[in-house]
């Protein structure tokens, strides 16, 4: 039986003590030709100098935003935190995605302190330098603090329903919900994915890509390590993004067992990776290859094990999963199987919440993948959204949850936390409204879709109220708030679809290059989102139930069959 | 002087407008070169995945946020080029 600590303070004190020298993460930079080791010592050494650092400046409860470029300075900077009871709330460098997010993060959480590194520093804080809130916290470097005397202290011994960190969902940018995290969250969700997945301290190596301050990065690749006080080989998000091998790479030299990333990336390597590349892989260690954060993809998992099979991947190793920040991270996932299971559905049957199975060879059929089972500890339903029945094997309807992971709710927002965390099925105990819609077929669970049409993209979630929001006005041809935007499979892939009106007095001499440009521009400015197709409609034909409340799912539908009423010639 | 050294900014510029093209499924002729990439269609992953692809046909480093930097064709081919 593996040691189960109260929280994750504790863990990592007792592994400082018991296993110094053990590699606590194994920090890849520059492709994988550099690499730093911080021993479980070091971590521990570093964080109480953060602490010790902090504590003068902060109360227990106190917030941080965490801005890092290097995977080093946050895991530092995030245990630094804990020791001293700063709840850390990490938010994303500027570069990859404008600095939108970060001050978005910023005014929402207010934070005491914004800890960041050298390179990202001087560049968030010159762009942010206008918002009001800024005023207030202090901007401390990582690099900096590490070399500033300190009078030492001892770490505060959190709780288990102490905050242990906020996750801003990578979500709407005008309301930006930060899920408070418990100490007793992060060790039930790391027991119940050792358990899931059926690695141990023994056998789970993980190796990851994914940037820290994605859920998945950090409960996954960053708390699980320290709860199971393993090595985790950490590389950064942009090294993998330019060269996917050097992520397989990894996996070969460290006997990487184990590592979790969205669907995209497993397509990226099929893309990117060379002949040549592959010669040199070992992959057949690599035995829990976790796919979630968007919808799992079958033709993307035979693509890539048609791909790196010679490499010594096994399909088996594929582990599709569901999770969400508000559930800590893992929910469902396992047991593994030789081909991951897979359904195939009428996509029109679907859409009316029934699921009926067809063969591969019919047209109008999609392809579901499962996310696997959840463990006995915690509950889940399928619950008809409107009229809060409990739905019988495979019937479509809401996920709802309840369990140990299940955070309390988003910070400093009572009235949407009742709303998602409190959702009642009479008999007692609140359960947390997924928004996602599924299905359990003997008990494993299918994803089909968002009750809220959230559209997910390379991981990140964008709710479409906020692209639409933002194309208002920024062609004179549009019609005022005529848009709809909405994710649609395009060849396989997820795609991003987004409809407009024309006004009737602009479509003489339309430019449609131009309309759909600057609609291309404004969504990617604002929230580094491509769109994959652009339809410009007649005035007036959007469609539109009388509450408004279908209507990017029926915009979808027509899309998809050819229904909508495009402009002349378009 | 190896092959490297000889990519020009026209040659740079041909490559870019091929990517791109066989990136949004659209015909080659249709890209414009002196508008930013972001609004013909290129997100902020691509762009870094392209930056990986300039990279290894160029061999050599380029910096992930080179598109960035250098948001048109134009610009970014000139920047590349000798």
């Amino acid at each position: 039986m593996e040691r189960i600590h109260d929280n994750l303070v504790d863990a990592l004190c007792v592994w400082a003590n018991e296993v110094p020298d053990r590699i606590a993460f194994r920090i890849l930079t520059g492709f994988g030709q550099e690499v730093e080791e911080i021993s479980f010592s070091d971590l521990h050494r570093d964080a109480l100098h953060i602490a010790a650092h902090l504590t003068p400046i902060t109360v227990p409860g106190d917030r941080a935003v965490l801005v890092f470029s290097s995977n080093a300075g946050f895991v530092r900077a995030f245990f630094g935190c804990l020791y001293c009871g700063v709840v850390p709330a990490p938010a994303s460098p500027p570069s990859l995605r404008g600095t939108e997010r970060a001050s978005s993060i910023l005014t929402s959480c207010s934070p005491r302190v914004v800890l960041t590194n050298e390179s990202v520093g001087g560049l968030v804080k010159r762009r942010l330098d206008d918002l009001p809130i800024l005023k207030r916290p202090t901007w401390l470097h990582v690099e900096d603090v590490l070399k500033c005397e300190v009078n030492p202290i001892e770490p505060v011994r959190p709780m288990a329903d102490e905050a242990a960190f906020v996750q801003y969902t990578s979500g709407s940018t005008s309301s930006p919900r930060g899920v408070v995290v418990s100490h007793g969250n992060l060790v039930h969700n790391s027991t119940a994915m050792a358990l899931g997945f059926g690695f141990d301290k023994e056998t789970f190596r993980p190796i990851s890509w994914l940037p820290l301050f994605h859920d998945m990065g950090l409960v996954g690749h960053v708390i699980n390590p320290i709860c199971l006080g393993v090595t985790s080989t950490l590389m950064p998000a942009l090294d993998f993004l330019q060269k996917p091998a050097c992520w397989l790479s990894a996996v070969g030299d460290y006997r990487g067992t184990c590592s979790m990333a969205p669907n995209f990336s497993y397509d990226l390597c099929v893309d990117r990776v060379s002949d040549d590349q592959k010669n040199d892989l070992d992959l057949s260690g690599w035995r829990w290859v976790l796919n979630g954060a968007e919808p799992v993809r079958l033709g993307t998992m035979e693509r890539f094990y048609g791909a790196f099979a010679r490499c010594g991947f096994e399909m088996r190793s594929f582990f599709p999963s569901y999770g969400l920040a508000e559930a800590t991270l893992y929910v469902t996932g396992g047991p593994k199987m030789a081909v991951p299971d897979h359904l195939r559905a009428d996509r029109a049957a679907l859409r009316d919440n029934r699921v009926v199975e067809v063969s591969d060879d019919v047209s109008g059929g999609v392809t579901l993948v499962s996310s696997g089972q959840m463990r006995r500890d915690s509950e889940m339903k399928i619950v008809d959204p409107d009229s809060t029945r409990v739905c019988l094997d495979m019937e479509v309807g809401e996920i709802w949850l309840r369990g140990p992971s299940i955070a309390n709710g988003y910070l400093d927002d009572e009235e949407e936390t009742a709303i998602t965390f409190g959702a009642s099925l009479d008999d007692g105990e609140p359960f947390l409204r997924t928004g996602d819609l599924g299905f359990t077929r003997d008990g494993y669970l299918f994803i089909c879709g968002r009750v809220k049409d959230l559209i997910i993209l390379n991981g990140l979630n964008h709710h479409p109220r906020d692209l639409e929001l933002s194309v208002i006005g920024c062609h004179d041809a549009i019609r005022g708030d005529s848009a709809v935007a909405f994710s649609a499979d395009i060849e396989e892939r997820e795609a991003v679809v987004m409809t407009c009106e024309i006004k009737r007095s602009a479509t003489a001499d339309l430019n449609r290059e131009a309309v759909m440009g600057a609609m291309r521009e404004r969504i990617f400015v604002d929230h580094g989102v491509k769109l994959s197709k652009v339809v410009l409609l007649r005035e007036g034909s959007t469609p539109k139930t009388t509450s408004g409340k279908m209507r990017r799912s029926e915009c979808r539908y027509l899309f998809e069959n050819g229904g909508l009423l495009r402009l002349e010639g378009g | 002087m190896n092959e490297h050294e000889a990519m020009t900014a026209a040659r740079i510029k041909e490559w870019l407008v091929e990517v791109i093209a066989r990136r949004l499924n659209i015909p080659a002729r249709d890209i414009p070169t002196d508008e930013p990439v972001t609004r013909l269609g290129i997100d902020s992953t691509e762009a870094v995945v392209i930056s990986g692809e300039l990279q290894v046909w160029l061999g050599r480093r380029i910096p992930p946020t080179v598109v960035w930097d250098h948001p048109t064709i134009d610009a970014l081919a000139e920047h590349l080029g000798e």
